[in-house]
């Protein structure tokens, strides 16, 4: 796909070119903390590693309206919110990207396409920055991820010294380079893609396994998935911040005569999650249900899709309050296997 | 500091082995050296696992709930936990005589996270004095002032030791007293600023409720966050303040001041801050001294006939 140069102190032009036709997010520090938010002019905060909040705020938000509705029994008035308008997120890592691909695998499956999410998707360029240097918790590349993954991507932006090499990597890529055209040089610096591609990552040794689905399945019913789940405080704070983790629910709330039909997301790490009419759960206690979690992400979504519904981004890592996070568990496990 | 390891592992295994104790809660290495989990010995033979050192920042006070429905608990206790402890046995949720209380005189917690941004790398030791903190990795030692590095609730604590004990590993530290000075400095900010800063904090919420799960004030069976009627669940900003408030308004009064619930936001949001409003309020309202430390007297979880204020309102 197309390569061009932007000479490092063009950037913050580059980036004004795409907030023109689109609302621009990025990372940005908050009272110490970097968090994916609307940019509004402020210089985005590019470290090593994740902003706190994955893209999932802006595809498929925490909380939306799905319709308000007003009435009574045969009456019914419903009102749709108005459908999504452009957006653009810059500084977006590689795993997170990758992320929106795999997620877009499941509810963008025919017959049932979720709605609203293909609607923001399609209305979405993603401008992701290589790692040129990795955050603490990273595995990516033991989970099939590389820092300089372009997959999810529209423009990828591989940092060298004194500028970026810009690779396009869809249609909707190739028309943010056209529209940027005048700050960019056609040169070409294949060495910034390579750099980034062997950038080292901390955390692969202790996920990196051959057979990690088959491990995983083998010790389905271990013991230590009791000792996880007396740690574990079922707050699911590791699924609300997990970018490939997709599941909502939905709710209504009812004022007299008016109402509102909202989805938000929910986790499996929830009690009730999956509590049915009836009142069978399969998931009727934490230690079943953060094997799920861990199964899901590893063994079962891998067996359907052919890829890992993980992509190593380190969330978990830095945020599990107790410390119960993908890689920490995959390697207790192996600990009390051996 | 190992003789207080040694120590601590072999009270766990005589309370395991003796046959009356199910659990003994306290903390295991973690992947990362500088973030040790949690950790439930269920037989004698686990106890070599156990470990103490700086590193050692989650409470363990709420994980007794869950650990007791297998039988008595012996738990490693510090300050803030001994604090954790005396709420849930204050409100009638866990049995003081199941409990053997294992406690230990804390000198601060390390956040790993700011250790972590001083050395630029991954600590694997920490040294906590009463002057300063010594991050170490490999051949490099740095010594740097408490305030850069603990956890905001140790640079606050003043309840090193725990109140209620049933076997020491060391001598107890003096308590102290709450200055509330970050409560004060907030006050005297115009309305204006201060609602600019908490709005600025609850934007970011994520609701995940980590703050409740791990607050030892927070116990009850059922909750009215996890009803949609209740509390609703959209993030807009007023629907952020109205869980924000009922979070900080369920607390008032019962409230340890243990800092679990900062320490477990994954958005980083000052609880604590709110949670010592209330304390300051309670303390300049009522002339109790230390409200946060659980009481017989504890004026909002108290009614007196004689009050001048009429509850029901039928005054009017
Ligand atoms: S694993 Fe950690 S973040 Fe996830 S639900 Fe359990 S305590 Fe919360
Ligand atoms: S499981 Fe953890 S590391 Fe993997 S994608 Fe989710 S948050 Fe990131
Ligand atoms: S732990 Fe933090 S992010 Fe989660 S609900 Fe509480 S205040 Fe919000
Ligand atoms: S509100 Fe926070 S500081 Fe207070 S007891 Fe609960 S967890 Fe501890």
């Amino acid at each position: 796909m197309t390569m061009n140069l932007l000479p490092s102190e063009r950037l913050a032009e580059f980036r004004e070119c795409l907030a023109a036709g689109a609302r621009l997010y990025g990372p940005v520090e908050v009272d110490g903390i970097v968090l994916f938010e609307e940019l509004g002019g402020r210089p985005p905060a590019i470290r090593p590693g994740n902003p706190a909040n994955s893209l999932k705020s802006f595809l498929c938000p925490q909380t939306e309206a799905v319709f308000d509705f007003e009435g009574g029994y045969t009456d019914v008035a419903l009102r749709v919110p108005a459908a999504p308008t452009a957006q653009a997120i810059f500084g977006v890592r590689p795993c997170d990207a990758v992320a929106l691909e795999r997620v877009s695998r499941v509810l963008l499956a025919e017959p049932f396409a979720d709605e609203s999410y293909r609607q923001r998707r399609e209305m979405t360029t993603i401008l992701t920055m290589a790692c040129r240097e990795a955050g603490p918790h990273c595995f990516c590349r033991s989970v099939g991820v590389s820092p300089a993954d372009g997959r999810g991507s529209d423009v990828v932006l591989y940092p060298a010294d004194g500028h970026y090499l810009l690779e396009a990597v869809t249609a909707r890529g190739l028309s943010v380079l056209q529209s940027a055209g005048a700050f960019l040089d056609p040169a070409r610096d294949e060495a910034a893609r390579a750099t980034c591609q062997s950038t080292p990552v901390p955390l692969i040794g202790a996920v990196e396994r051959e057979d990690l689905a088959a491990r995983l399945e083998a010790v389905a019913l271990h013991p230590h998935w009791d000792e996880l789940a007396r740690r574990c405080l079922g707050c699911g704070a590791c699924t609300f911040l997990c970018p490939t983790c997709y599941c909502f629910a939905l709710f209504d709330t009812v004022r007299g005569a008016r109402g509102r039909r909202s989805r938000g997301w929910d986790s499996c790490q929830f009690k009730d999650y999956s509590l049915m009419a009836g009142g069978h759960d399969p998931l009727p206690t934490k230690a079943s249900r953060i094997r799920r979690r861990f199964l899901h992400k590893l063994s079962r979504f891998p067996a359907v899709q052919g890829e890992y519904a993980c992509v190593g981004c380190g969330r978990c890592g830095g945020t599990c309050p107790v410390g119960l996070h993908l890689a920490g568990v995959l390697s207790e496990l192996e600990e009390v296997l051996r | 500091m190992t003789d207080r390891q040694a120590a601590l592992r072999d009270i766990a295994a005589g309370l395991l082995g003796g046959g009356q104790f199910a659990t003994f809660i306290g903390f295991r290495a973690g992947l990362d050296p500088s973030r040790p989990v949690p950790h439930f010995v269920r037989d004698a033979s686990g106890a070599g696992a156990l470990v103490i050192n700086p590193f050692c920042g989650a409470g363990l006070a709420r994980h007794v709930l869950e650990a007791l429905e297998d039988g008595p608990v012996g738990i490693l206790t510090r300050g803030c936990d001994g604090l954790g402890l005396e709420r849930l046995i204050a409100d009638g949720r866990v049995a003081r005589e199941r409990l053997h209380i294992v406690a230990v005189a804390c000198r601060g917690a390390v956040d790993p996270a700011r250790a972590r941004a001083i050395l630029g790398r991954i600590p694997e030791r920490a040294e906590v004095d009463a002057q300063a903190v010594t991050l170490i990795a490999g051949e490099e030692r740095r010594s740097v002032p408490r305030d850069s590095c603990l956890l905001s609730r140790c640079l606050n604590c003043v309840d090193p030791s725990p109140r209620l004990a049933d076997s020491w590993l060391d001598e107890p530290l003096p308590a102290g007293v709450r200055d509330f000075k970050a409560v004060s400095h907030m006050e005297q900010q115009p309305p204006e600023a201060r609602y600019a800063f908490w709005a600025r904090q609850f934007r970011r919420c994520i609701r995940c409720y980590a703050c409740r799960n791990v607050c030892p004030a927070c116990s009850c069976r059922s909750c009215s966050l996890d009803d949609p009627e209740l509390q609703e669940r959209a993030t807009s900003l007023a629907d952020q303040f109205g869980f924000q408030f009922t979070r900080a308004y369920h607390v008032a009064g019962r409230c340890v001041a243990c800092g679990e619930c900062q320490r477990a936001c994954p958005m980083s949001i000052p609880l604590s801050l709110l949670n010592e409003k209330f304390l300051k309020d309670i303390r300049d309202s009522f002339g109790i001294a230390d409200p946060h430390r659980p009481s017989a007297v504890e004026p909002l979880a108290c009614y007196r006939p004689d009050d001048p204020e009429s509850w029901r309102g039928d005054a009017r």
